[in-house]
């Protein structure tokens, strides 16, 4: 029944398994690269200098791996509880609408109090949206993993019909808001470091990245150091152990639902609140389904997905550059790393685990249980 | 497992049983497809007796032992603890736990215990809430860990590594684990499911010894195993269940294998 190898030891677990696969989706992504008639080496080298060349790259990158941190720590944590949130995007688009309804409408408040009830306004209508297939999930078995992705096309309908018929400014043809007063801002750094005579490029990286710091930090203590924590890990390894134990997997389900959309308005706030300063069609961009390749590659740990974020944040910003310089690269290069990714750290995580097992017994002499 | 008839014998006094501790008038229970399982069952567990409930496996012992722990619903009678009616509200593991019920579930893979985890955290399963595995928002681990060390400690669970997953100990050890984490809370009532299926034979003696000397500090023990020598082994009184209701009920000193096999089937010789 159970395999005569040892079981790995951790570091291979925790760092070599997770390289090795993400290694394989890179050299794929290579021989793509080679296929469309380009130099592999040659595009990694425009990739990795746009991203990380300069402060004006790396700025960027930085503001692309804030979201992603965002958008893999509402995907995680719906892993730990055993659930397959796929509707990140959905949740944060309506974060966005929370957020520009408080900055909007709350103009009133005192200061900067303004920019801390949108970010916590986009929290709660990530929250609300999500809360809808956590309940589905929890009291009428609709599985999530359908209820999450129909949403993101209620969201999308949704929201387009509010830009374009209700929030539009009268006589704009762009379907977007107002733009926000400089209260309802997240301050970028280039701002914040101008006063201190640092000079830093302009670029969208904002405070949020700290914010996505903070809530990696506090997932991990959630998940890992708390009764809620261990109650979400309970349901997601064993539901009926957890019925046993007293646990109501119906309550955790809609709990991590709840966080989980609450941190997908993460990515409303470094976009909506850190960069745009309006609402505006489809900011979300599809980041909300790199969540899902960010969680997987990332394996649901708070440092992992940070690491994943920034790999993601260089490959968007390089990405950029090496379509511009490239042209026969086009962004859509992203898209295939990004499956090839989902494909070796999610569908054949395991693929990689028996060749590396069998290579480290061979060199470990095994004392005898 | 070892090629012969293993004899398990055990060194145990007379039974003293003293009050009702808990009582059960005209259980009804169904299984996951609403199929009737337990079909007006009664009987009363005394204090300081290990009441066996055997049978066929799949004659509703496992609906009844669950429905008693509070993880299935009552489709009919009530159940009564200390005299007092247990109440709906309090028919569930939590509330169970917190009246001093415990339970040592039938399959320890499935229910009992959470395999990806530390040992430690499934030491603490249905007792996480405790504040003594930390006061405040977050957990104490040094605390968690210290709990499942002394429980290990006390039950001789092998190896004695509280951070080692659960799913590296063997069979026996895990059940160990499992009767640590209930009996350590000292319950009143023990509702135990199976205490030895898949176990070594030294943790089997281990575990029988376990079992009565919570019996012989008070307690009142509810055992149901397909294994009829363990119930002869262990039992004070027995029941046995067919179909879903019990066909007979016999004193252990006076009853032997053929006889019980026999209520199994549905045949009382005595009453006969």
């Amino acid at each position: 029944m159970s395999s005569p190898l040892k079981p790995l030891p951790a570091w291979a677990d925790v760092a070599l398994i997770p390289l090795i696969n993400v290694a394989a989706a890179f050299v794929i992504s290579g021989f793509v690269v080679l296929a469309i008639g380009e130099n592999p080496l040659e595009a990694v080298q425009i990739l990795i200098t746009g991203a990380l060349g300069d402060l004006e790259g790396i700025g960027f990158t930085l503001y692309y791996a804030t979201s992603f941190i965002f958008t893999g720590l509402a995907v995680a944590i719906c892993f730990h509880a055993g659930l397959f949130n796929i509707g990140v995007e959905g949740q944060a688009y309506l974060a966005g609408l929370g957020a520009a309804l408080a900055a909007l409408y709350l103009g009133f408040l005192p200061g900067y109090s303004l920019v801390v009830v949108a970010i916590a306004a986009a929290a709660l209508f990530g929250a609300a949206f999500a809360a809808i297939p956590g309940y589905l999930q929890a009291k009428r078995d609709s599985h999530i993993v359908i209820t999450t992705i129909m949403f993101n096309y209620i969201a999308s309908a949704l929201m387009g019909y509010l830009l374009v018929d209700v929030l539009r400014v009268p006589g704009q043809m762009n379907a977007e808001t107002p733009g926000f007063s400089k209260y309802a801002a997240v301050p970028q750094f280039h701002e914040l470091l101008a006063p201190l005579g640092i000079q830093w490029p302009v670029t969208p990286f904002n405070l949020s990245f700290l914010l996505a710091l903070a809530a990696a930090l506090a997932v991990w203590l959630l998940i890992w150091r708390t009764r809620l924590g261990y109650e979400i890990r309970t349901v997601g390894a064993n539901a009926t152990a957890a019925i046993y134990g007293g646990i109501s997997p119906a309550r955790i389900t809609i709990i991590t639902t709840l966080l989980s959309g609450a941190l997908a308005g993460g990515l409303a706030v470094n976009v909506i609140l850190g960069q745009e300063h309006r609402l505006i069609l489809e900011f979300t961009g599809g980041f909300g389904f790199v969540g899902i390749a960010v969680a997987l590659m990332g394996r649901a740990h708070p440092v992992g997905i940070i690491l994943a974020a920034i790999l993601f944040g260089v490959l968007y910003q390089g990405g950029d550059e090496l379509a511009f310089d490239k042209p026969k690269i086009s962004r859509d290069m992203i898209v295939v790393i990004q499956g090839l990714v989902v494909l070796f750290a999610g569908a054949l995580e395991h693929m990689f685990r028996r060749p590396v097992a069998v290579l480290l017994a061979r060199r470990t002499t095994q004392p005898p249980i | 497992m070892v090629g012969r008839k293993v004899i398990l014998k055990i060194d145990k006094g007379m039974a003293h049983p003293g009050r009702v501790a808990l009582e059960v008038r005209n259980l009804v229970v169904r299984d996951d497809r609403g199929v009737v399982r337990v079909n007006g069952v009664s009987f009363v567990l005394k204090e300081g007796e290990i009441l066996g409930v055997a049978g066929v496996a799949g004659n509703g012992q496992s609906e009844l032992l669950e429905a008693l722990a509070g993880i299935r619903p009552l489709s009919g009678g009530e159940i009564l603890v200390d005299g007092e009616p247990l109440p709906p509200a309090k028919h569930n593991p939590h509330a169970e736990r917190l009246i001093g019920i415990g339970h040592v579930p039938e399959d320890r893979h499935r229910v009992g215990l959470v395999m990806p985890f530390e040992a430690c955290e499934s030491a603490m399963l249905g007792f996480h809430y405790e504040t003594v595995y930390g006061k405040g928002v977050l957990y104490d681990r040094k605390a968690i860990i210290a709990d499942a060390g002394r429980k290990m400690e006390a039950f001789d669970v092998r190896p004695r590594a509280p951070l080692l997953k659960t799913a590296n100990f063997s069979g026996g050890n895990q059940q160990k684990l499992v009767l640590a984490r209930e009996i350590e809370r000292n319950p009143k009532i023990m509702l135990v499911g199976q205490p030895t299926r898949g176990v070594d034979i030294g943790a089997i003696e281990f575990i029988h010894k376990r079992i009565v000397a919570q019996r012989d500090a008070g307690k009142a023990l509810l055992l149901v195993s397909v294994e009829l020598d363990e119930i002869l082994a262990l039992s004070d009184r027995i029941i046995v269940l067919c179909g879903g209701r019990i066909t007979g009920e016999r004193l252990a000193e006076d009853t032997n294998a053929q006889d019980l096999g026999l209520l199994m089937a549905g045949v009382d010789e005595r009453a006969a």
